[in-house]
């Protein structure tokens, strides 16, 4: 079964512009409200120190894609 | 050993196989302009750089036991074997407006992807000559027929889902697992066995693959939207289903309307795209993305105490 925490994580950071301002200066503090497991603390976190929260095309995203899509 | 040189050697394999046809100039011919197109190799190698997963199997078997040659067969196989895939792919889907078929008719393809594929089965027993014992590969054929066989069944899977029909996230991992996924798994999962007959390493490296293949899978669904293509094809991937089931109010009417079945609204890339990316579809996907790469780093760690040396698969992975 998919997580259900993810996506509500997700759905906040980008429709709530507090939850938003929040995330940005303090992810952790933000995870720490949703029931997510080790794994996908992780996995946002990474995503964040990489990409910040990606609300439109970028450089940064387009590089991160191209990098994995060369194993195509 | 640079991957330019080891790219060479499994061509020269490939080379030795075609050699073995009947009246080889045009089947040759128009088999390596398949090669070339699923290598990313250009016919004049003005481009040198193939793509790395074809060299996957010599690259761990490499790291277990510090020799790369005895996988060279199977690269070779599964290399004839992937541009095979890639052929009746575009013949089923009728999506590529450069696909080969296209250039050389039905027939024509039909039998190239099919030589391919005899080509392949007869490119495993080379590995007697690098000295690989015969029960050794006896099952390299038979995990090599295993693995094509889930490639088969998620393709079946995938187009037997009826046009405008929302799946969901688990059933689209699960066809990306034996479409996309497993024929990474089994690149590493069969250089890992040439290595070693440490089952513990064979399936922490078939651990990698795998992870590692679906978070290329899901780069390649994230581009599909950059890009635009997959938007005008409907293309129901995982940034799209995140879309249709966690996206409310006007944003998700519209991507409703664009992905619904018989729908005559005519897809809009840049609207699309700006909903996904800004409704956190594309993010959530990147993490899904992170996810998977962790799994597959976490899958070398468990190697890395073994003595395998895993530097090189790392520096891939990033």
């Amino acid at each position: 079964m998919a997580s259900k925490a993810l996506p509500e994580l997700i759905k906040a950071a980008f429709r709530d512009e507090k939850t938003k301002q929040e995330f940005r200066t303090n992810p952790e503090r933000v995870l720490a409200r949703y029931s997510l497991s080790e794994q996908e603390k992780r996995a946002v976190l990474a995503a964040n120190t990489n990409l910040g929260l990606a609300t439109s095309s970028s450089a940064s995203v387009e590089s991160t894609i191209e990098a994995l899509d060369f194993w195509m | 050993m640079s991957q330019e040189l080891q790219s060479e050697l499994v061509e020269k394999e490939i080379e030795a196989n075609l050699a073995a046809l009947p009246e080889t100039a045009e089947l040759s011919l128009l088999i390596k302009e398949a090669l070339a197109r699923t290598t990313g190799r250009l016919s004049g190698k003005e481009n040198k750089e193939s793509r790395p997963w074809l060299l996957l199997p010599l690259i761990v078997c490499e790291s277990v036991s510090g020799e790369y040659e005895p996988a060279v067969p199977v690269a070779a196989a599964l290399l004839l074997a992937k541009a095979a895939a890639e052929l009746f792919d575009d013949i089923e889907d009728q999506d590529t407006p450069r696909a080969l078929y296209l250039k050389w008719g039905l027939p024509i393809a039909t039998n190239i992807a099919t030589t391919m594929l005899i080509l392949s089965e007869k490119a495993i027993p080379g590995l007697r000559a690098r000295g690989i014992p015969d029960h050794k590969i006896v099952h390299i054929m038979d995990i090599i027929n295993s693995f094509h066989g889930h490639t088969c069944t998620g393709q079946h899977r995938d187009l037997s889902i009826s046009p405008g029909t929302v799946i969901t996230e688990e059933d689209y991992l699960s066809i990306t697992g034996m479409k996309s996924a497993s024929q990474i798994e089994c690149a590493c999962y069969t250089g890992a066995y040439l290595a070693t007959d440490d089952e513990m390493k064979i399936n922490a490296f078939a651990r990698f693959g795998y992870n590692l293949g679906m978070a290329v899978q899901i780069a390649n669904d994230i581009k599909g939207i950059v890009e635009g293509i997959d938007i005008i094809k409907r293309k129901t991937t995982l940034p799209v289903i995140y879309g249709l089931t966690q996206v409310e109010g006007e944003d998700l009417s519209r991507l409703t309307k664009t992905y619904m079945a018989n729908s005559e609204t005519t897809a809009d890339p840049v609207e699309i795209k700006d909903i996904l990316f800004r409704t956190g579809a594309i993010y959530y996907a990147t993490v899904k993305i992170e996810m998977y790469k962790q799994a597959a780093v976490d899958a070398l760690s468990t190697v890395k105490a073994g003595g395998v040396n895993t530097q090189q698969l790392k520096e891939l992975l990033d």
